[in-house]
């Protein structure tokens, strides 16, 4: 379930916290989504993730006006085939945190995938244009729709596409 | 190529689109042959399913040819006849092995909105709302065919298309909503609204062995194919007041075994106001409340089984909860699982058992589509359905 709490363009945390049951093993899940370059293929808000060494990455996006936006962030703590938890290197014009968490499902149903991402004001107006132009009403919203394309690329290999 | 676009409240056009082409090696690209024109349309055509955007392609029946398939597609060649479900399914998911595609849970793009609104996705449509992915549909020359290795079923030459393209969705939620009524033979079944899904329902109940079919709807001409198809007794519900009576009266006072919503909520809105408002005026069995589900639950048969087959997406209020306990009725519901019904429906059909195709009552050129919804939605001639031919 999404729990949003704090008030929106803020002066409080954006927490979002969201849950999927993906039928693959934790393994595979883990190790997908451990090469965080993989991220943006699922993730609408995120272009591309590089990484700068073992630990630190480099992410990009585009604020809707079109102007880019980057962050560095740092794997904080990681437990083979259960977790990964990373947050923005101090100073960065957004500052963010999250964790992605990896259960198997009871019943042989996969993996019961968890995800928190943490937005720490004041952010920028840049930031809140980014943000919140691409999360819309409800932020939970854009996180769904990630998780969805992240188990859709699991189960089927592809994103499901309309047009 | 042609095809019909969605331009806003009862204004729909034919006009010159790109042709689709494959964007997954599971596609495949289909030379529609006919299609058809069905109740939701009625609903877009009416304004009142949001989600729509003006220049979106309409259509979720239809059938054809395979013109082009992407690499994965194994199971069918360029030129095999096929016809296609309405509900777009991925095959691989939980829910499409257990046989529940139409609950698929990776076919709808957009599934973040449905999860806001429903808080739950089900698949994608063709030819309908974005929130149910916003895929192109088919009343047109040509149409992309999402994960066709598992939703195209091989139809043969010599049936007609007036009988194979019910295959696509309403015969399919006809039997469906006939099989959720649990029917057992000797069972009276009431089924409420007779328009295609209704009126096939009828023939469904009969082949699963209802004795009696009580048919209801308002429109004359439709109680009349009831009685003429199926053998059902009509109940004219023009006055609403006296139906629960009446139903007693044709069942020894015990109700229906089954009752079969066929109606569903045929909104004219969507907001939670606007239903409640309009519940107070349920005039006619075709309205715009609940009211068939009240009657349902009113008037079946204690321990009896309520199958809605017509839509609901909002709010309703008044349901009779109380009298639905008080009378342990089983109530089943939900979007067609279209494919699972496909291939058994399809032998009904060769065998003759089945006949879908009178359901059809008007024919037309793709090119005279903005006629066709304007007949369908005023019940002009006598119009039930409509299949267009591009
Ligand atoms: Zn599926």
């Amino acid at each position: 379930m999404a729990i949003l709490s704090g008030k929106h363009k803020g002066t409080t945390d954006v927490r979002v916290e969201r849950d999927i049951t993906v039928e693959r093993p934790a393994e595979e899940l883990f190790a997908f989504w451990r090469k965080l370059e993989n991220l943006p293929l699922f993730m609408g808000s995120v272009d591309a993730v590089e990484w700068i060494d073992e630990t630190r990455t480099l992410w990009k996006a585009t604020t809707s006006d079109g102007k880019p936006l980057s962050w560095e962030a740092e794997i904080l703590e990681e437990k083979a085939n259960e977790s990964i938890a990373w947050t923005s290197v101090k100073g960065s014009e957004v500052e963010t945190s999250g964790s992605v968490h990896f259960t198997p499902a009871p019943g042989g149903r996969g993996t019961e995938v968890r995800l928190i991402v943490r937005f720490i004001p004041p952010p920028s107006e840049r930031v809140i244009e980014w943000f919140w132009n691409l999360f819309g009403e409800e932020p939970a919203e854009q996180m769904r729709n990630d998780l969805r394309r992240f188990k859709q690329l699991m189960e089927l290999g592809e994103i499901v596409r309309a047009r | 190529m042609k095809a019909v676009v969605w331009h806003g409240k009862h204004d729909v056009r034919v006009e010159e689109v790109p042709e689709p082409r494959l964007l997954s090696p599971r596609d495949a690209v289909i030379r529609v042959s006919s299609t058809a024109l069905s109740g939701s349309d009625m609903h877009l055509f009416d304004g009142i399913q949001h989600g729509m955007h003006r220049g979106d392609v309409l259509g979720h029946e239809f059938m054809g040819t395979v013109e082009e398939v992407g690499d994965q597609v194994t199971n069918l060649k360029v030129g095999d006849r096929v016809v296609i479900p309405y509900l777009i399914a991925c095959g691989r998911c939980w829910f499409c092995r257990e046989g529940l595609t139409a609950l698929c849970d990776n076919s709808n793009p957009n599934g973040g909105e449905a999860e806001r609104h429903y808080g739950a996705s089900g698949a994608g449509l063709f030819g309908f709302s974005h929130i149910f992915g916003g895929f192109p549909g088919g009343q047109a020359e040509f149409v992309r065919v999402p994960f066709a290795d598992f939703g195209a079923v091989k139809v043969p030459g010599e049936i007609s298309d007036e009988k194979i393209l019910p295959l696509t969705g309403i015969l399919p939620a006809a039997w469906m909503a006939a099989e959720n009524g649990a029917i057992r033979p000797g069972d009276v079944v009431a089924v409420f609204g007779c328009g295609p899904v209704g009126l096939l329902a009828i023939q469904c109940a009969r082949l699963m062995g209802a004795e009696k079919v009580i048919a209801l709807d308002y429109v004359p001409e439709r109680l009349r194919l009831a009685a003429q198809w199926g053998r059902a007794e009509p109940v004219n519900t023009e006055d609403m007041e006296g139906i629960v009576d009446e139903l007693l009266r044709h069942t020894g006072g015990r109700g229906p075994d089954v009752c079969i919503d066929a109606v569903g909520m045929e909104a004219h809105g969507h907001t939670t106001t606007a239903l409640f408002d309009r519940a107070k005026q349920a005039l006619h069995i075709e309205g715009d409340s609940p009211a068939v589900l009240r009657l349902a639950i009113r008037s079946c048969r204690k321990g009896g089984t309520i199958s809605i087959a017509g839509t609901y997406s909002g709010l309703v209020d008044q349901i009779p909860i109380g009298a639905a306990y008080a009378k342990g009725l089983t109530l089943r519901m939900g979007q067609t699982h279209v494919h699972r019904y496909m291939r058994p429906l399809l032998e009904r059909i060769a065998e003759g058992k089945l006949d879908p195709a009178p359901i059809f009552t008007h024919r037309l050129p793709l090119s005279e589509a903005p006629q066709g919804y304007r007949m369908m939605h005023r019940k002009e001639e006598g119009c039930i359905k409509v299949l267009l031919m591009p």
